[in-house]
């Protein structure tokens, strides 16, 4: 009996359809697993609009609370060992840009510092942003890249042992 | 790109709150249904097919609907990930364009035959064998083509190859195949 010849690509598709026959319901599967952990997850993704936002909101703050503010002392660049003052407490503000930290040059800092992309430390800092090593871009917002603030940050702890944090987290 | 898919495009690049999960909802299964043709762990799929979307989600401004659908843009990303990840968890396998395959011909251009078994399942079956012995590259791109019949501008999107090399690898893969399948009757 002579054997019929059967197009290559039916088989193919045929083996395919056998192969993936589960497939469908282990998407489906996925899917119900997932929708949970993905809601996490993309929480944690935060839109550009609302940096942008967040960061152009701190900056007029910083700037309207610097013109009523008295200049600080030049001081060196941080001073950890003395008391804050009310002054040092206010008004102080550190936002956070890409690759780049926006400071008022004319407060001392006790605040939020972005120490890398996902963590963040509240801690208290005195600094007189006149002493930064400043790459300005505005003359209301001076800047200080973020590698300067990081190894500021380093010292600062290292030279402070019982620092308190009031708080450490990640986000 | 329909209306409701740039809907949902620009509420995700505004961050709009449950604008993520609709995304997944509607383009979770498609994505990880190519995800686990080249990631067989079905665990390990899952994992790339998040890390794919939270990607996706981060980097949604380089989208360009322009260029391909939504869902061919997530299935390119997929698609890198699930590449890197197979790369990390299996030693490198030989290209077929190594092997000595020959033809150049188109993707649809040449039709093969293959001789009737007196049982169909059986040949099925070997055929089902023929397609495991190819690395999972080949798999997937014999799958997006013959099985999804994805178009060939989409498959080189997604691979990020060029669709003429796309082209002659299908064929050789088909030619690689029929070969197995041929000596498999001659033995």
């Amino acid at each position: 009996m002579t054997k019929n010849n059967i197009p290559m690509n039916d088989l193919l598709r045929e083996a395919l359809q056998k192969k993936y026959a589960q497939e469908p319901r282990l998407a489906e599967d996925f899917a119900k697993r997932v929708s949970q952990k993905m809601a996490e997850k993309t929480k944690r993704v935060v839109p550009l609009w609302v940096k942008y936002a967040s960061v152009a909101a701190a900056v007029v703050v910083a700037f309207m609370l610097g013109r009523w503010m008295p200049a600080a002392d030049h001081e060196e660049t941080l001073q950890t060992n003395r008391p804050n003052t009310a002054e040092e407490k206010m008004a102080a503000k550190i936002v956070h840009k890409t690759d780049t930290v926006y400071l008022d040059r004319q407060i001392a800092v006790e605040k939020t510092v972005v120490v890398h992309d996902t963590v963040r430390v509240n801690i208290p800092v005195r600094v007189a942003a006149n002493d930064m090593p400043i790459a300005s871009s505005s003359d209301d917002a001076p800047t200080l890249q973020m590698a300067d603030m990081e190894r500021m940050m380093n010292e600062f702890v290292e030279s402070r042992r019982d620092i308190h944090y009031t708080s450490l987290e990640r986000y | 790109m329909q209306a409701n898919e740039q809907e949902m495009v620009a509420a995700v690049s505004r961050g709009r709150p449950g604008s993520h999960e609709a995304v997944m909802e509607r383009y979770g299964q498609e994505v990880f249904a190519l995800v686990v043709k080249l990631v067989p762990d079905v665990l390990d799929a899952e994992e790339v097919t998040e890390d794919a979307f939270v990607k996706a989600f981060r980097n949604i401004r380089q989208y360009n609907s322009t260029k391909a659908a939504f869902s061919t843009w997530l299935c390119r990303i997929a698609y890198g990930l699930a590449i890197d990840r197979l790369r990390q968890r299996r030693p490198p396998t030989l290209r077929l364009e190594e092997l000595n395959v020959s033809g150049e011909m188109g993707a649809e251009d040449e039709e093969l035959f293959i001789e009737e078994a007196d049982n169909h399942q059986e040949l099925l079956h070997r055929m089902l064998d023929a397609i495991d012995s190819l690395p999972p590259e080949e798999q997937i791109l014999v799958t997006m083509f013959h099985l999804e019949n994805r178009p060939l501008r989409d498959i080189a999107y997604i691979t990020g190859e060029r669709e003429g090399t796309l082209a002659t690898r299908l064929h050789r893969i088909r030619k690689k195949l029929h070969q197995i399948m041929t000596d498999y009757d001659k033995e």
